[in-house]
């Protein structure tokens, strides 16, 4: 689905209680998608932003309540689903970025996206209205994002809008807060990284539809995982950075998980071409 | 500055044997060090972290040698004014002179065009965007204002234009190690990362500089105050 699905934890590596409080901050965001916006976008949960729920518990009050639950999808499974304002948030921000793709869908001719758009939107009427600025920012990176992908920007105009967004997502404490500037900078990068993984991914399928990607400047697909994978590295590198100086919290160690051994396990699969949408929604 | 717990500031248990906690100091020194954050917004942050693990790895060992009473078993606050790690102040002045292999490329060093002294002067502090319009006033583009311009691109995050900035730099001026350093590094981190130690720092001395960036003499030369520990 578009951008998402790339952000995870390398879970091998996850202690086994550091795994079951990432599965819980996932579960939380589904259950929390599922009361705010309707069963109907559960459909298209990802993972990424559990990694937002998960930073924002460490700055946010009251922390994450963890409580037993059944799975809305699969009754018999129990499970433990995390809940408080960092869940929600995440949650409005998924449901906000939901619309922003079925609208970009919709906008690039996809037929059933112009079915589901108008739903989605009544869906998160009031998840835009909870989080007014971050809506705001998602209509205005769509815009301008068609436009510098229409002018065929490079790599780096081309994913400034997504990055500019993810930066306003990540940091919706007020700009004076200590933690606001790392926060920044790790949604920047973050932006960055995922807008060149994606293009990575989809490289083949866009030069078969003939759509935009800024790496096909480079010739072929190999010559651009070569020229993509040390910018991914780079910008893996500086939002680990972000991570670092931030205090740490109850879940730092699985943020850290995420940043430093899951995005660059994903970039190596994706540059192999071994990262399938299937992968995409393996269930942890 | 006295730590209520200087042990969990290094994240290390209060009864770790003081090989583990030289190596979780160690490490954590590499986390934070300047040359890894300099330019950075999170400058000044990193700072402050390493500031206190080096206040609470001279703490450890005082405790340990007698000197400082462990907070484990209530001993009396005394007087904790200037600390004076020894490590602290050593750092700086060995990382800022020698390492070259700047995460974040200082604009540090200095010009002999006083509008690029003016520029990295901007840049450090945190002026991005009048660095961003001076250089673009520019029309004459020596090397140096490549290797600036491509410094301001990574600040604002868009480092596939800062790469191609720091290798025209390069291109222009092959001699200048500041300029090479900047053009490789991103291909190096990412080589040091894949391979795993192939390319590892030769010394094992805690800097991030891989094998062939590694100025041997140059880190080496000052660690008579660089602390690493192994040179």
């Amino acid at each position: 689905m578009g951008l998402f699905g790339y952000v995870r934890p390398a879970m091998e590596s996850l202690l086994v209680r550091e795994a079951r409080a990432y599965r819980a901050f996932y579960c939380g965001i589904c259950r929390q998608l599922g009361k705010q916006c309707g069963p109907f976008c559960r459909l298209f949960l990802q993972y990424d932003f559990a990694l937002l729920a998960i930073l924002m518990d460490g700055l946010m009050e009251p922390s994450s309540a963890l409580d037993e639950s059944r799975c809305a999808v699969n009754p018999l499974n129990k499970l433990t689903a995390a809940s408080g304002p960092a869940v929600e948030y995440a949650a409005d921000a998924h449901g906000i970025l939901l619309l922003g793709k079925a609208m970009d869908d919709r906008a690039d001719g996809q037929f059933q996206a112009r079915l589901y758009t108008p739903p989605l939107r009544r869906m998160t009427r009031k998840a835009q209205g909870r989080q007014p600025a971050l809506a705001e920012a998602m209509h205005r990176m769509l815009k301008r994002q068609r436009e510098a992908e229409r002018q065929g920007a490079d790599l780096d105009d081309a994913s400034q809008p997504f990055a500019e967004f993810m930066r306003e997502m990540f940091a919706p404490m007020p700009a004076a807060s200590a933690h606001a500037e790392p926060l920044r900078w790790m949604g920047e990068h973050l932006g960055r990284w995922i807008y060149i993984a994606d293009a990575l991914d989809d490289y083949d399928q866009d030069a078969k539809k003939q759509g935009y990607n800024p790496l096909h400047a480079f010739g072929s697909r190999d010559a651009a995982a070569k020229a993509a994978l040390p910018l991914l590295n780079h910008y893996a590198e500086q939002a680990l950075m972000a991570l670092d100086v931030l205090p740490e919290f109850q879940y730092t160690a699985i943020a850290h998980n995420i940043l430093e051994s899951g995005l660059f396990q994903t970039a190596e699969a994706i540059a192999a071409g071994e990262f399938s949408s299937k992968k995409r929604q393996e269930q942890y | 500055m006295l730590l209520n717990d200087p042990y969990s500031v290094l994240g290390v248990s209060a009864s770790a044997s003081d090989d583990e906690i030289r190596d979780a100091y160690r490490a954590l020194v590499k986390k934070y060090h300047p040359d890894r954050y300099a330019g950075s917004p999170m400058e000044a942050q990193a700072q402050e972290k390493l500031k206190e693990i080096n206040a609470a790895y001279d703490q450890v060992q005082r405790i340990r040698s007698g000197e400082a009473p462990d907070p484990r078993y209530g001993g009396g606050s005394s007087s904790g004014g200037g600390y004076g790690s020894p490590f602290s102040g050593a750092w700086w002045g060995a990382a800022q002179g020698a390492h070259t292999d700047h995460t974040q490329y200082t604009a540090g060093g200095a010009s002999n065009d006083a509008r690029f002294n003016d520029i990295r002067e901007m840049i450090t502090r945190g002026l991005i965007a009048q660095a961003e319009a001076a250089l673009e006033r520019m029309t004459e583009r020596p090397a140096e204002w490549y290797f600036l311009r491509g410094i301001v691109h990574n600040r604002r995050g868009q480092a596939f234009n800062a790469q191609q900035c720091f290798q025209q730099a390069y291109n222009m001026e092959p001699d200048n190690v500041e300029y090479r350093n900047a053009a490789q590094r991103m291909e190096q981190a990412y080589a040091q990362r894949t391979s795993g130690g192939g390319t590892a720092n030769p010394l094992n001395c805690g800097s991030r500089i891989s094998g062939p960036a590694c100025q041997l003499m140059t880190c080496c030369f000052l660690s008579n105050m660089c602390r690493c520990f192994t040179c």
